[in-house]
């Protein structure tokens, strides 16, 4: 190299950024231009002192006010924490606090199984989940908290004492459109309502309300509901692991009950799927043809999902194979994190 | 079309888990993804921002908008990626309303903004190299933000060109090219002050 190598080039071999044939190059130049070794050591220089300057860590009071601000991410670890301690055994941990809630969990079911047994015309139906899948397979069925959606809900008014399926969820957003995202509710009515939609998802754009798949704060807010008011009727807190078993197994009595059992069906984008072997299968598929298996969260997973939010539901209880595009699809239920 | 299997690499990421996770109702993701990312993009605002209050500030605003985006993160790109460049919007949205933001960082070698240093080292040694570390992120807030946003990301990030090139929405020609009339800024200002 005849001429002097401009700053660009300095800085980008610095970075190693620079092709291999240019970097030789400019080697060769630095062997024999003192300057521009010099300019090369100052720029170096700069480089290292600018990485001395101190990476402080955020203040705490940041996540904290996050917490209040994002209702549903708030206290639902803790929650969490809670039952998975108390079904631990963990009790020797905070004797009183822990001890005490125990005790008003326990005292709760008892009362409830007592005074659910003495009255007679109970429904059986207000205790299965399950049911209410094949029941009302258009929205209902996806094994999320029951209070997010309105058939359910619905059913639920029967009991005597079950307080109105919790508000909170609407007050919370009402409080801080802002910041919150719609409610499931309305979601999981959109989606009911104009099935076969399909979103172009934007990454950048502002979220309008409805399109984007409730965030977790909304879904989560009611399941905190569902469990404590499921302590009621049933065994203590179907985890999400328990409540997706309910839908699998159906209980013992209602199984004999109901003679051969047909699959489980949900409508879902103007098709219908059946459950089986943990797939949901789409009607229809023809068994011969090969099927592409695709991971929920590769990109062919992720771009269905866009495409399709409300196949969602149904990986919560399954892989789900479909017809897509001439080609039959599988996407598999995914194996980590939550259900 | 052959037969694919896209399981594996996907699963490999904690980021993809979190989102997954995130997508799936679990209110503990969020929170795993602000204890993984905040510390970076609480640097980037306050290195951008040049005041610890309002880099919290912003902090908070980039995490409430990475919440209401992250159902729709198709990731084209990394989430680390995708993260900075939401930060970076927020950052030049509110920065861009106000003053041109020269302000050094006031608290520069001051307690919680220690360079790292030798700790074996003298008080006076200290003292050199905490006046040496404000005088260093003086320079840096006074670059033109176009130049400290590349450096940051950079030098003090340490992001590939390409990343950069990712986050800032330009080419890698721009990319260097800023990082390079950055730092020679930076080497004149620092140099002056000898």
């Amino acid at each position: 190299v005849r001429e002097h190598p401009d700053t660009e080039v300095l800085s980008s071999y610095l970075d190693s950024e620079l092709p291999p044939t240019e970097a030789g190059r400019l080697q060769e130049h630095l062997r024999t231009c003192a300057s521009c070794a010099e300019r090369l050591g100052a720029l170096r220089h700069t480089v290292a002192r600018l990485r001395t300057l101190a990476r402080p860590l955020p203040p705490a009071a940041i996540v904290e006010e996050l917490r209040v601000r994002l209702p549903g991410a708030r206290r639902a670890p803790a929650w969490r924490e809670r039952l998975e301690r108390l079904i631990r055994g963990g009790l020797v941990l905070q004797p009183a606090v822990t001890t005490g809630f125990a005790l008003v969990v326990a005292l709760t079911v008892i009362v409830y199984f007592y005074t659910h047994r003495a009255q007679p015309r109970r429904p059986t139906t207000l205790v299965v989940p399950p049911v209410e899948v094949r029941e009302a397979p258009t929205g209902a069925a996806a094994p999320q908290p029951a209070p997010a959606t309105p058939p359910v809900g619905a059913s639920w008014s029967a009991r005597p004492e079950a307080a109105p399926p919790p508000a909170p969820p609407r007050e919370t957003t009402a409080k801080s459109a802002d910041e919150a995202p719609p409610p499931a509710a309305s979601g999981e009515r959109r989606r009911a309502a104009e099935p076969a939609r399909i979103v172009p998802p934007v990454e950048e754009r502002e979220a309008p309300a409805g399109l984007a798949a409730p965030p977790p704060a909304a879904r989560s807010a009611p399941t905190r509901d569902a469990t404590a008011g499921a302590a009621d009727e049933a065994p203590p807190p179907p985890a999400a692991a328990e409540e997706r078993r309910r839908v699998l197994d159906p209980p013992p009595a209602l199984a004999a009950a109901r003679k051969p059992e047909p699959p489980l069906e949900q409508r879902v984008a103007e098709r219908t799927f059946e459950l089986r072997q943990e797939v949901w299968i789409e009607r229809g598929l023809d068994p011969a043809a090969p099927v592409l298996r695709v991971a929920a969260s590769s990109d062919i997973g992720r771009e269905l999902l866009e495409r399709f939010p409300e196949l969602e539901r149904l990986l919560r209880s399954g892989g789900v194979r479909l017809a897509m595009e001439g080609r039959v699809l599988e996407i598999e239920r995914p194996g980590t994190g939550v259900p | 079309l052959e037969a694919i299997t896209l399981t594996g690499a996907a699963v490999a990421d904690p980021d993809d888990d979190l989102v997954f996770r995130h997508r799936y109702g679990d209110p503990a993701a969020f929170e795993e993804l602000y204890q993984r990312h905040s510390p970076m993009v609480y640097h980037l605002a306050l290195r951008l921002a040049g005041d610890p209050e309002e880099a919290a500030d912003l902090t908070q605003d980039i995490f409430l908008r990475v919440y209401r985006h992250l159902i729709g993160f198709r990731g084209s790109s990394s989430l680390k990626t995708w993260i900075y460049r939401v930060a970076l919007n927020q950052c030049r949205s509110r920065l861009g309303r106000r003053r041109p933001v020269t302000r050094p960082l006031a608290e520069e070698g001051a307690e919680g903004l220690t360079p790292i240093v030798d700790p074996g080292r003298g008080p006076e040694e200290l003292a050199l190299a905490q006046d040496a570390a404000r005088r260093v992120g003086q320079a840096l807030a006074e670059l033109p933000l176009a130049f400290r946003e590349a450096v940051v990301l950079r030098d003090l990030d340490g992001l590939a060109y390409e990343e950069i090139a990712e986050v800032l929405g330009v080419r890698i020609g721009t990319v260097r090219s800023r990082i390079a009339r950055g730092r020679e800024q930076l080497r004149r200002a620092l140099e002056g002050e000898r």
